[in-house]
């Protein structure tokens, strides 16, 4: 019994022209039987081209679908028969070699046009799935540059997974360094590489895009004030209060409002309640801040401002840095009632 | 534990009623940009935030929106105390009024009550702390619109020092999203969530 799509089937009765096999899984054996339809029938054998009969209707009506040569029954699965015969613009375009059976489009020295192979120009056809094109090319170590894997330098072994190097021993990282020296660690080349490239570029190791110093960016959104050297520009106290803000750069007020000297009567101590407010807001994102952290305990030696405000400005043995953050928090599983309270 | 201090932190004395008015502002009592949200969102995070400094951080600013809610309440209050039937009558708040009479309740400028779908906590920092970065502009513009709407001294007054506390969080959210920054893999910030360790 057949497979009736097997392009390696058992011997089979060759199929004179005008006839074509019959195949049924019925039938122990196969035989020819005329072509029907005016001999245009074609069967899924015709496609293998193995010993199929002539149902082509095409110009010799032989049983090849490819060409014209009557009696030619025997084709290849690409289609190609003769050398002579590009006139049918099927699958021989590339293939003039008669005795290529199994024609491999990439046979020809003057290869144009070969689909599978489009970019090996040299027979035996060893194309590989990058694209390498040299002579000498078994296109794992790339020898030209110019469609091939671009770590094209000569000693060029490993570079498979490198795009951007151009420097051998290729040695090039997910950053996309290309400068000579470049381990790509340090940067040597800003334009590509690690743009904290700034001489004065220290604790930039999370900085991925700031050529600033200090090097600030990342995730942190476009619009945040720094303040490199510690407080600047604080307002008065009542000032503070009126405006919203201790601090100059943050004061951003809208077009035509009112910016000073506006509003109600303040309750003694309000202003330095909120100045000692906006201190421990501060201090949570700068606890080394000492300036700050002074000023935040001389709003709270007043003694009468409210807990809130002055929560942790005792400085018993607190003296080097805010520690109102310090963990235990409430409801850590550390937490104890002697240690959940930091420094009072 | 919460203490109460008996003091807002900015006065409010507002002397002529505008029922109109309280019923924009109202928006930053229960609406979806408001105090009562803010101050839930950052009190609710902070339980997920692997930094002790952003710990203490969502703690005071979430307090400080609680005394914020406590302000924009004290701002409904004074502006529909001792308003005229006219007043009343001349739109804008006729339907809260059916509902609420001069009680203060958390609901949206356009009549939704407060839902905590206003309000996300994710448990992770980067992402938690860009709903916070968002909610604070968000307020701002809020505070931006109500001061547009807003003709009386008094009350544009406590708005604008309002808008300003946002631009203030707003700064503080980002310093410490700094922080979590700092922590993070610098060629891969997402790798991992430091909220679940690596």
């Amino acid at each position: 019994m057949r497979n009736r799509d097997s392009v390696t089937c058992a011997a089979q009765p060759a199929c004179g022209c005008g006839t074509v096999q019959t195949a049924s899984v019925f039938r122990a054996v196969d035989s020819c039987a005329p072509c029907s339809n005016n001999g245009t029938d074609w069967n899924h054998w015709d496609r293998n081209m193995h010993r199929s009969g002539c149902c082509g209707s095409r110009s010799g009506g032989d049983g090849c679908n490819a060409w014209g040569t009557a009696g030619v029954n025997e084709c290849c699965s690409n289609g190609c028969a003769t050398a002579a015969d590009h006139s049918w613009g099927n699958s021989c375009d590339a293939c003039g070699t008669a005795a290529a059976i199994n024609c491999n489009p990439c046979a020809a020295a003057a290869n144009t046009g070969c689909a599978a192979c489009t970019r090996c120009g040299n027979s035996p056809c060893t194309c590989h799935s990058n694209g390498c094109t040299a002579a000498a090319n078994s296109c794992n170590a790339c020898a030209v540059t110019a469609d091939c894997n671009p770590c094209a330098a000569v000693a060029n072994t490993g570079c498979a997974a490198c795009t951007r190097c151009g420097n051998s021993p290729c040695t090039c990282h997910s950053n996309g360094c290309t400068a000579a020296a470049n381990s790509c660690n340090a940067c040597a080349s800003a334009a590509n590489c690690n743009p904290c490239a700034a001489a004065a570029n220290t604790g930039c190791a999370a900085c991925t895009r700031c050529g600033n110093n200090p090097c600030t960016c990342g995730l942190t959104p476009a619009m945040v004030y720094e303040t490199p050297h510690g407080l600047n520009a604080l307002h008065g106290f009542e000032e503070a209060i009126r405006k919203g803000t201790l601090f100059g750069e943050l004061y951003m007020p809208m077009n035509g409002e009112c910016a000073d000297n506006c509003g109600a009567r303040l309750c003694d101590g309000q202003a330095e309640a909120f100045a000692a407010w906006e201190l421990r807001l501060y201090l949570n994102t700068h606890p080394w801040d000492r300036h700050a952290l002074e000023l935040f305990r001389q709003c709270c030696r007043r003694g009468d401002l409210p807990n809130y405000a002055c929560a942790f400005a005792s400085d018993d043995g607190c003296a080097d840095r805010w520690r109102w953050t310090d963990a235990p928090w409430p409801w850590e599983l550390g937490s104890t009632c002697e240690n959940n309270c930091g420094c009072h | 534990m919460f203490v109460y201090e008996k003091e807002l932190q900015y006065p409010v004395r507002i002397t002529r009623p505008d029922p109109r008015m309280a019923a924009a502002i109202i928006s930053q009592y229960g609406g979806p940009d408001g105090e009562l949200g803010a101050s839930l969102r950052y009190l609710s995070q902070r339980f997920s935030m692997p930094d002790a400094r952003i710990k203490g951080l969502l703690t005071d600013v979430g307090v400080e929106e609680l005394g914020h809610l406590e302000i924009v309440g004290a701002m409904i209050y004074q502006l529909t105390k001792g308003m005229c039937e006219n007043d009343l009558k001349q739109g804008g708040f006729d339907a809260y009024f059916t509902d609420h009479t001069l009680g203060v309740y958390p609901q949206s400028a356009a009549g939704q009550p407060f839902t905590a779908a206003y309000i996300g906590v994710k448990g992770d920092p980067v992402t938690d702390l860009h709903e916070d970065l968002a909610a604070e502009q968000k307020a701002r513009t809020t505070y931006e619109n109500l001061l547009h709407l807003a003709d009386d001294p008094d009350v544009k007054d406590v708005l604008r020092y309002l808008r300003q506390r946002e631009i203030v969080h707003y700064q503080r959210f980002a310093e410490a999203l700094g922080m979590v920054r700092e922590k993070l893999d610098e060629r891969n910030f997402y790798a991992f969530n430091p909220a679940l360790g690596s």
